[in-house]
């Protein structure tokens, strides 16, 4: 039996795509002797050598750098960012360049490379250590957005990532890294990317979330069931590009739709699905489409985190409200 | 044993005085209690414990003076070696929840197929809205919009009428043939219905009418002679079924009132009559003009009649047989008013009168209960105005 957690299937999968890949490369901060801070890297220097997983100075913009740079020469570098909040060092190397080689080189050039970062807060760190900022990459032509939400999940949709032939952020939810464990087997399978998956199946209203905040959504789902309302809940894990025939097919179903994410409200992603179900799923709606979110906030101290992520009660408030609309 | 050195206490003052303690040897102290205030070159300065624990030696007494960095206070600490605040888990990399609970899911998560079926009618949120405003149900209304959405157009003719929409109005059909929809649509099965069912008796009087004033609002008095005539025959206001013979006197008058109108024969129905003003029941009647005219009648509003009364003599007519519509038993006519030679009190005079025709369903209502009521009516009618109550 192969259960592991969401960090260990970060690991498996790594460990799977550079045994069979030897273009395959990590780099990051205390990513080899450490294992990295979360051992997302654990025994992977060891195993594949320090030509292969390499542990960079204390310097993003150059990880980032560094990695468009060995993309662009046959390589296919999975580049640890310690925190998302560090990554917006790297920025510029990502958006400025990673996402457009191809274009600029009409094909001559491209990226394969994969940009991982533990995302997201809940976990009483400090300042910077609980970014949740994937709007500001799913808004960037030529990049793709991954945020899976189960150890399987992460084991495939990694691989998958690894495969692409073009530049992917790949944002790992760490306040469930260790939170459950699951079976997955090391076959090496990857999962779709740009598919949703369908958590729950219901009849009443459509629950959108991904990552970590799905614990949340799934409970409420849970709780609203017991006072008769079947809630479908849907994991988007591609945020870009997203599997929007699933969210407008759900809909089209139920007729509501709430979605949920912890990154702040203001041009969230939860913006653009809303958008994109009211352009096209105009017809099947009942309600409005309502977005539970963080705040338009810094993400506060731990004292206030609990406040500040959507909880069980402040889903099911909104749910409540789209079901009572008419 | 812990020693606890006179710190810095500012700027690198290098001694000070002591002023008074705070603690003796043998307290039990706790972090950040003070121990002792000093003073020196600046300022009389309290010093906190920086452990907690038994006072074990005091360096110096009142007015001593103590050089920066020399022994200050003992401490017997115990066994803790740390201060017994709890330790805050805010490491770098922040608290991560374990557990060990497995997840039993499939990584593909549920395979529902699409439904292109869905129940629900396709309109969209406004349209809707207007729908419920107007209490017509969507479903078995088919859409004329794209995609067969479901169209204002569609929700307004299902209640009667074509609403004024914010885009220019379309050009009417100049061919008048055509299925009948909506309004004539409904009467045509009604009418019909009607004829199946009820057995219709009419018979007819006139009302001499010279009493009343020029000014006199012919419908309101109508109506009220109604309520007042059902008061002697209850038996008119009243729903018969006649596959279960169940015959339901209704407590409420609500009278349908018979508009003519372009589009069709609309039917308003004025509820409660009996305890309505007759400021109200001309305020009601005008409402209802209006909103038939403008197609902006509430499906309410069109529903719940107990009895008719149509005043085709508005237009032309004296006498006629209007038509009961089940489940209601009994339908009031009125005629044209018309100066009419008659004779009253053994003279001949010109008098206006009001022709009036009742017809009732002969399968629950007698002639005799029929002619009953006709004769209160008349009555009430012929009311001298003073002695109208």
């Amino acid at each position: 039996m192969n259960t592991i957690t969401l960090v260990e299937a970060v690991t498996q999968a790594l460990a799977y795509e550079m045994a069979q890949d030897e273009s395959v490369v990590l780099l990051g901060e205390d990513i080899g002797a450490n294992g990295g801070v979360f051992r997302a890297t654990d025994t992977l220097q060891e195993r594949f050598g320090k030509k292969r997983v390499l542990d960079t100075p204390l310097a993003e913009t150059m990880i980032a750098g560094l990695t468009v740079g060995m993309a662009a020469q046959g390589l296919k570098p999975v580049a640890e960012f310690q925190f998302m909040g560090f990554i917006y060092a790297g920025f510029d190397h990502i958006l400025s360049h990673a996402t457009r080689l191809r274009n600029r080189t009409r094909g001559r050039l491209s990226c394969p490379a994969v940009f991982r970062a533990p995302y997201g807060g809940g976990i009483h760190a400090p300042e910077h250590h609980s970014e949740s900022t994937e709007a500001l990459f799913t808004h960037i032509p030529g990049i793709k957005v991954v945020i899976p939400s189960t150890p399987a999940r992460a084991y495939g949709l990694l691989l998958a990532a690894m495969r692409d032939p073009d530049p992917v952020v790949f944002l790992e939810p760490k306040r469930i890294y260790r939170l459950v464990k699951q079976e997955v087997a090391d076959t090496g399978e990857a999962l779709p990317l740009s598919k949703a998956f369908i958590l729950r199946e219901g009849s009443d209203v459509t629950l959108i979330s991904w990552g970590a905040q799905l614990q949340e959504t799934l409970q409420a789902a849970e709780s609203m069931a017991q006072e008769g309302v079947s809630c479908e809940v849907i994991d988007v894990a591609t945020l870009k590009p997203m599997d929007t025939e699933t969210l407008l097919n759900s809909v089209a179903k139920t007729g509501r739709c709430v979605i949920v994410h912890e990154a702040a409200r203001h041009s969230g992603v939860g913006a653009e699905i809303a958008a994109t179900i009211v352009e096209e799923g105009l017809l099947s709606l009942l309600a409005p489409v309502k977005r539970v979110t963080g705040y338009d906030t810094v993400m506060p101290y731990f004292q206030l985190e609990k406040d500040y992520l959507p909880s069980v009660n402040r889903i099911t408030t909104a749910i409540r409200e789209v079901v009572n609309y008419t | 044993m812990k020693t606890f050195y006179l710190p810095d206490l500012g700027e690198g003052l290098p001694e000070a005085e002591i002023s008074e303690w705070y603690v003796k040897v043998g307290d039990v102290v706790e972090v950040d209690q003070h121990l002792v205030s000093v003073e020196t070159a600046k300022a009389l300065v309290e010093v906190p414990s920086p452990f907690a624990g038994k006072i074990h030696r005091c360096y110096g007494n009142s007015g001593d003076v103590v050089k920066t960095g020399a022994p200050l206070v003992e401490f017997d600490i115990g066994e803790e070696a740390t201060a017994p605040k709890e330790k805050k888990a805010a490491t770098v990399a922040g608290t991560l929840k374990t557990s060990e609970d497995i997840l039993e899911e499939d990584a593909l998560g549920i395979n529902t197929p699409a439904s292109t079926q869905h129940q629900r009618p396709p309109a969209t949120p406004a349209v809707r809205a207007l729908a419920q405003q107007l209490g017509v149900d969507l479903r078995g209304i088919t859409g004329s919009g794209p995609r067969g959405a479901i169209t204002l157009t569609d929700v307004t003719n299902a209640v009667g009428g074509t609403v004024a929409t914010p885009k220019p109005a379309t050009a009417t059909r100049s061919d008048r043939s055509g299925k009948v929809q909506g309004v004539k649509r409904r009467m045509a099965e009604a009418m019909e219905d009607s004829h199946a069912k009820v057995v219709p008796l009419t018979v007819t009087e006139e009302a001499d009418i010279h009493h009343w004033a020029a000014t006199e609002d012919t419908t309101v008095r109508l109506l009220q002679a109604v309520v007042a005539a059902l008061a002697v025959e209850p038996g008119l206001n009243a729903y018969f079924n006649g596959d279960t013979l169940q015959h339901d006197y209704q407590t409420d008058i609500n009278i349908g009132l018979a508009m003519d109108t372009p589009h069709g024969l609309f039917a308003p129905v004025i509820k409660d009559v009996a305890h309505q003003s007759t400021a109200e029941l001309r305020q009601t009647i005008q409402r209802y003009k209006q909103e038939v005219m403008e197609r902006t009648i509430m499906h309410q509003d069109l529903v719940g009649a107990t009895i008719l009364l149509s005043n085709f003599g508005s237009i032309c007519g004296m006498f006629g047989n209007p038509t009961v519509i089940p489940p209601m038993v009994a339908i009031v006519g009125t005629g044209r008013q018309r100066k009419s030679v008659v004779a009253y009190n053994d003279e001949m005079v010109i008098h206006r009168i009001l022709p009036i025709s009742i017809t009732v369903d002969h399968r629950v209502i007698t002639g005799g209960e029929l002619c009953r009521f006709l004769k209160a009516f008349i009555n009430i009618l012929e009311q001298n105005n003073e002695e109208k109550l």
